[in-house]
């Protein structure tokens, strides 16, 4: 018995002095797509997010900030399910996810109905924020990014005949070249020619031979880095001279470059970032440098904006009495104002990020500020 | 269109032709001895594109030394399939084999995806075959020109050896009659063995080629071309090595016609493939060679 | 008639028990697995019917369950809700027009992806065996070609969204346990006897006067009616959906659940059901770091995926029955007439 009660004793001092010496832990969800058709692109956010992380992965008063990723595989029935566990399961103060548009409405009503905040980094659609209380992006919509480059492209570039394309089985394509389209003809431009693509694709050359024909001086496609780059790349081959601006998407995978190769050269787009803009706050500085330290590679767009959604959410935490109250978290999320992240001042409005884009050139096969656009 | 565009397209139905042709061999000759539709084969394909690309980025070989490894690598995976999943299913019913065919398509995809990460990977081929080549008007670089004729040259040599060999003579009783030949003293395991070694070398030189002309590699890439290299066997007469070729150039040719003619339907290319395998299937599945597996070979 | 022995209403109840306890049990996550469990249910066990039953190996259901997502989700979306989610291009008329509560909505999702079926038997069951799955695959990527590319039907690749999230886990059970006894009806009655004959052989069975093209047509439009309800729940219970959702992976991970479960086999179906979905929950570790007595792995995303791939290729070659064969749990307690 006597043993018993040793051993009773110390496990009980031991539990006692540890629930003492641990802090307090404060859990982020996050769901990626690290697998799948875009598991790329998850893989490079969450690159951003682990620097981030260790760069400042406590609160003010102490506790921990745990990070609990999940792989939604790219697919939406995969991120409702991560939702639902990440916020019943795992009990997470906020979620980080869920990159594409799609996806993160998958899970927004479980998010709503839990009252749990939810920011998404990349995701553009305008319907993902909307009528919601809980959701808010870093990123600017694909609203304004359409509206940019429509206005670059007749004040900048003044070119008043474009031609358009569009990826039909991306949303975040479909977005943009609606509003592309209507601020383009607002401002005077015409679009000659509707080009659809798909995807997955990887030959064009019938397309773009289709337009050769037509000498176009200026064509806006706002895909993906794959197509992109092969778009590139083949509408070299066919010696098709104009002038291409491409959109966020374009640059998001170094892939771009690497396939596009001396192609790209000269083609402007817009962004969310530039690694050699003028750096508008300390912390981009400094996580940039930290993360190529860390990486040995630049930082992804994506990467930053996944940073920064963590960023957002800490500040949020930190003005709250309980770092673990999704309900005040959320209000402070919403309230961010002139936020100095690692990707540029971020305010949020209903949701919205209302932050500046930025125009950039390609020179020696990496992106060269030109110029910033304001909200 | 004028004359120049209708050259240019010409040359890119030609391009892009060859490369379905090239997959589609190997499809047709495993589907011809085993009846089985080998849905690992476009993956085959993609492993080829990869062990190129890893030699070449993490191995730092030169390029005639990856295209080495990577028929070496996608010979001994076919092999390895064969073996480990088909040959002891050899007389289960085929719905058996199809079914374990998917999953191990399933399975390299995923493989490659968890070892090379799911980011497109840009395939480095040798600045020669970026050349701009100039025909008065139309522009071509020097892949339009190899690919169609190495696919040629492989199929002359695979129908000599077919034709005019003692092991392609086994081949083509093998896809006559399986059980009789067993029967007769010819090691039947030891030809399919041959078989998927030759579709697998075939696909890898498919791979290669393909990943010059769109040097972005993912680990799902073969699934379409997969498919339409199917479809394009289909058309042409699946079992018949000349149909698969044939098949082949139609499919790239039509895909290129659509959107050259009807660009607003673009966006549908990909489903030519399928409604030209749905349309020779339920009309006229022999197909264009009109083999007729009762009474054929090869 | 199914046959109401004693054990069939035993299982009924102890279902229809659970169904009621469940909300008690599990939180939030585990509700929404078993709802994902009760709409697999009926997805396997109508995929089971043209598969396993009648051995026409089917490579469509995805397209069914596409089209079935589809008609549920406009018909519960209001005219309001329309206007503002395409995107793209305007809804057409008789889209805005579509406007129904759930249970129509559901029915005609059935009836149409039946409809669909009904077309499409004509040139299916023209060919056999491999053919059937390319040209069914075929099909299957048409119909979310047609989806992608048809705007001002289906929104495009934006899809539908903020659904009218109308169902619990009532719904979820009770229709599944609907589905699964109208299904047993199928299965043994004399037409469930035909398609298994056809399945067994199908010159035999046309040479003994089965008309095997009635039969397998039959077969696989109860399936695509089937599938199609489930497509629409699933719409509902995800709120939104996109031409995305239905990919070949779908018919795969159904194709492992019934495989998994015995070809031919409801019982097997509900198994595969259980195991896959609640599986492939319960393997999410593979997905991240892992510590395995004490050593740390990376985390190597997408494992969980080569580890199905594996399973079902173990499955094929080991044990092809299945878990029940060609039985049912009924068979395992009494002599199979």
């Amino acid at each position: 018995m006597k043993l018993l009660n040793k051993v009773l004793t110390i496990s009980a001092c031991a539990m006692l002095s540890a629930s003492i010496v641990t802090a307090k832990e404060v859990k982020i969800g996050v769901i990626m797509p690290m697998s799948g058709p875009i598991g790329g692109f998850g893989q490079s956010a969450n690159k951003g997010l682990e620097v981030m992380h260790s760069m400042n992965n406590k609160l003010d008063n102490g506790d921990t900030v745990k990070l609990i990723l999940i792989d939604n595989k790219s697919d939406k029935i995969e991120s409702a399910n991560s939702a639902s566990k990440l916020i019943s399961s795992d009990k997470v103060t906020a979620i980080i996810g869920a990159l594409t548009s799609t996806n993160t409405m998958a899970m927004t009503k479980i998010a709503e109905n839990a009252k749990v905040p939810v920011v998404a980094p990349v995701a553009t659609n305008i319907l993902v924020t909307k009528r919601k209380e809980y959701v808010s992006r870093v990123c600017f919509s694909d609203a304004f990014q359409g509206e940019v480059a429509a206005n670059f492209a007749i004040n900048e570039l003044k070119q008043k005949e474009a031609v358009l394309i569009t990826d039909v089985k991306l949303d975040y394509s479909i977005g943009i070249a609606k509003i592309f389209k209507r601020a383009y003809k607002k401002l005077g431009g015409k679009i000659v020619k509707n080009v659809r693509i798909n995807s997955g694709d990887t030959d064009f050359k019938a397309m773009l031979s289709n337009l050769k024909a037509m000498k176009p001086k200026f064509i806006f496609f706002p895909v993906y880095s794959s197509e992109a780059g092969l778009i590139a790349k083949q509408a070299r081959q066919l010696g098709i001279k104009a002038k291409f601006l491409g959109t966020d998407g374009m640059t998001a995978d170094k892939v771009f470059f690497k396939a596009g190769g001396k192609a790209v050269e000269g083609f402007y787009g817009t962004n969310l970032f530039s690694s050699d803009a003028p750096k508008t706050t300390e912390l981009s500085k400094k996580f940039d440098d930290t993360f190529t330290k860390q990486k040995n590679e630049s930082v992804h767009p994506f990467g930053v904006l996944a940073a920064d959604s963590y960023n957002i959410i800490v500040a949020a935490m930190n003005k709250c009495k309980d770092p673990a109250d999704n309900v005040c978290v959320n209000k402070n999320i919403r309230a961010t104002k002139n936020f100095k992240g690692a990707s540029g001042v971020i305010s949020i409005e209903n949701g919205d990020a209302k932050r500046s884009a930025i125009i950039n050139i390609i020179e020696n096969g990496k992106e060269k500020y030109l110029t910033t656009v304001n909200p | 269109m004028d004359f120049i565009t209708f050259i240019q397209q010409l040359i890119n139905g030609i391009s892009l032709g060859s490369m379905y042709a090239l997959i589609a061999i190997g499809y047709t000759m495993v589907y011809g001895v085993l009846r089985l539709i080998n849905f690992a084969h476009a993956d085959i394909m993609m492993v080829a594109a990869f062990a190129a690309f890893f030699a070449i980025d993490s191995l730092e070989v030169s390029f005639v030394l990856a295209t080495i490894i990577a028929i070496l690598v996608s010979v001994v995976t076919g092999i390895l399939t064969d073996r480990v999943a088909y040959k002891p299913l050899r007389h289960s019913p085929r719905i058996s084999l199809l079914i374990t065919a998917i999953g191990v398509s399933f399975f390299l995809e995923n493989i490659v995806n968890v070892t090379f990460g799911g980011t497109p990977k840009s395939f480095n081929a040798p600045e020669f075959f970026d050349t701009i080549i100039e025909l008065s008007g139309a522009t071509l670089t020097p892949t339009v020109i190899i690919v169609p004729v190495v696919t040629v040259l492989l199929l002359s040599i695979l129908l000599f050896i077919l034709y005019r060999t003692k092991y392609g003579m086994a081949i083509r009783a093998l896809a006559f009659d399986i059980k009789t030949v067993s029967l007769m003293g010819i090691d039947s395991n030891r030809i399919i063995m041959i078989v998927f070694i030759i579709g697998s070398a075939l696909a890898a030189v498919g791979g290669i080629f393909w990943a010059i002309s769109y040097p972005i590699l993912t680990p799902y890439m073969g699934v379409m071309i997969g498919l339409k290299a199917f479809a394009a066997a289909v058309l042409g007469g699946i079992g018949s090595v000349s149909g698969a070729v044939l098949g082949g150039f139609i499919l790239g040719f039509t895909e290129v016609a659509v959107v050259a003619l009807y660009p607003e339907l673009g966006a549908y290319k990909d489903a030519i493939a399928f409604v030209f395998l749905i349309i020779v299937l339920v009309l006229k599945p022999t197909g264009i060679m009109g083999i007729n597996f009762e009474k054929s070979r090869f | 008639m199914a046959k109401l022995n004693k054990n069939f209403i035993v299982y009924l109840l102890i279902s229809i028990a659970f169904i009621c306890i469940s909300p008690y049990v599990f939180e939030d996550y585990g509700m929404r697995i078993l709802n994902n469990i009760f709409i697999f249910i009926i997805l396997a066990v109508s995929y089971n019917l043209i598969n396993g039953i009648t051995g026409q190996l089917s490579l469509e259901p995805n397209g069914f369950v596409a089209i079935g997502a589809y008609v549920t989700a406009l018909a519960l979306l209001s005219e309001d809700m329309k206007w503002e989610l395409f995107q793209l291009e305007d809804p057409s008329p008789w889209v805005l027009g579509l406007n129904l509560d759930l249970i129509p909505a559901l029915l005609l999702s059935g009836v149409v992806a039946s409809a669909v079926a009904f077309v499409l038997a004509v040139p299916v069951f023209r060919v056999r065996g491999d053919y059937l799955a390319i040209v069914t695959l075929g099909f299957g990527f048409i119909i979310k070609v047609l989806a992608i590319n048809s705007p001002e039907v289906t929104n495009g690749s934006i899809g539908l969204n903020e659904i009218p999230s109308v169902i619990n886990v009532y719904w979820t059970g009770g229709i599944a346990i609907v589905t699964v006894i109208l299904i047993l009806n199928v299965v043994y009655s004399k037409y469930g006897r035909a398609m298994k004959a056809v399945r067994d052989d199908e010159d035999a069975a046309s040479a003994i006067g089965i008309d095997t093209f009635k039969i397998k047509t039959l077969a696989f439009i109860t399936s695509a009616f089937f599938e199609g309800i489930g497509g629409g729940l699933l719409a509902v219970l995800l709120t939104t959906i996109s031409p995305d959702l239905f990919t070949f992976f779908l018919t795969f991970q159904l194709l492992i659940i019934i495989v998994l479960g015995g070809l031919g086999s409801m019982s097997g179906a509900i198994i595969g059901t259980v195991l896959v979905i609640g599986g492939s929950e319960w393997l999410r570790f593979l997905d991240s770091s892992m510590n395995i007595f004490g050593y740390v792995t990376d985390a190597h995303p997408g494992l969980r995926m080569v580890v199905f791939s594996l399973v079902l290729i173990i499955v094929m070659l080991f044990a092809r029955e299945g878990i029940m064969g060609k039985k049912e749990f009924s068979d395992i307690f009494r002599k199979k007439k």
